[in-house]
């Protein structure tokens, strides 16, 4: 594996909230949850389960209550947890997923935008979600519109608090 | 998917705010301001339901504020500073309204 190739990818993933108006094939969504289903996770408890969503009608009613979504996007996966495989490490583990995902977005030339603000109770309305379900994440999913610059980032020096050995 | 009526823009401003109150009871008590400035961004399309409203200029500004950068949402040196700078415009506005008397 090529380190500095890895690199370039990690530090060019953005948060892009502006996509084209271009709708999303529901086979690229499923590249994105290909990607999330390699994630680590405690015990291997692969805890997430995902809804692929590009029907615009039903894209655009969950953003109504999701005040954290602020432009239109042609496609969303929601990230739940199922509550049959959770453990008290599920929340660290749908993180990794998400990572993932947002990760090989660009490389299917897709940009993707990870939301946690969402009214969790009309969404399992909405969606008819199961009780086992538990929507944790939105990942809003299009075609950039836009190339966000790269946002500030601590240094390492302020980052590790101490190294231990040589 | 069919065109937005003007009832429909304000059906979705209604849910954005009941759900704005209810987030920021919770873990996203510090978003209130964010999410006030996500409002007047709202109503700032409110002309293009209801043709007989203006355009407001105040609101017209926000919009090209949070245009310009949508991180302008939430990054705080620049949101109190823009908020200054319309606060100032307010009370020009307020005068030129003649909302007041002197």
């Amino acid at each position: 594996m090529n380190h500095e190739f890895l690199m370039e990818v990690i530090r060019r993933r953005r948060s892009v909230r502006r996509y084209k108006k271009e709708s999303v094939p529901m086979e690229k969504l499923m590249l994105l949850a290909e990607a999330a289903r390699w994630a680590p996770s405690a015990g291997n408890s692969q805890p997430w389960e995902f809804l692929l969503i590009n029907d615009e009608d039903v894209v655009s009613a969950l953003k109504t209550v999701s005040p954290g979504w602020l432009f239109e996007a042609p496609a969303l996966i929601v990230m739940c947890i199922n509550k049959k495989r959770e453990t008290d490490w599920s929340y660290f583990d749908a993180g990794a997923a998400m990572e993932n995902m947002l990760l090989c977005a660009p490389s299917v030339g897709l940009a993707c935008c990870a939301i946690g603000s969402f009214l969790v109770q009309t969404v399992i309305e909405l969606l008819e979600l199961p009780q086992h379900l538990e929507p944790v994440l939105f990942i809003t999913v299009g075609y950039p519109d836009e190339e966000p610059p790269a946002t500030t980032r601590l240094s390492l020096e302020e980052l590790i608090f101490k190294r231990v050995g040589k | 998917m069919r065109k937005k009526t003007a009832d429909d823009y304000l059906f979705e401003i209604t849910c954005f705010l009941i759900a704005s109150a209810e987030r920021c009871l919770g873990p996203e008590r510090e978003y209130g301001a964010c999410r006030l400035l996500h409002t007047l961004y709202m109503l700032s399309f409110l002309p293009e339901y209801l043709p007989e409203l203006k355009e407001n200029r105040l609101l017209m500004k926000v919009r090209a504020y949070v245009d310009e950068d949508p991180q302008n949402f939430w990054r705080e040196p620049q949101l109190k500073k823009f908020l200054s700078k319309l606060s100032m415009e307010l009370a020009k506005e307020i005068r030129k309204r003649k909302l007041l008397k002197s």
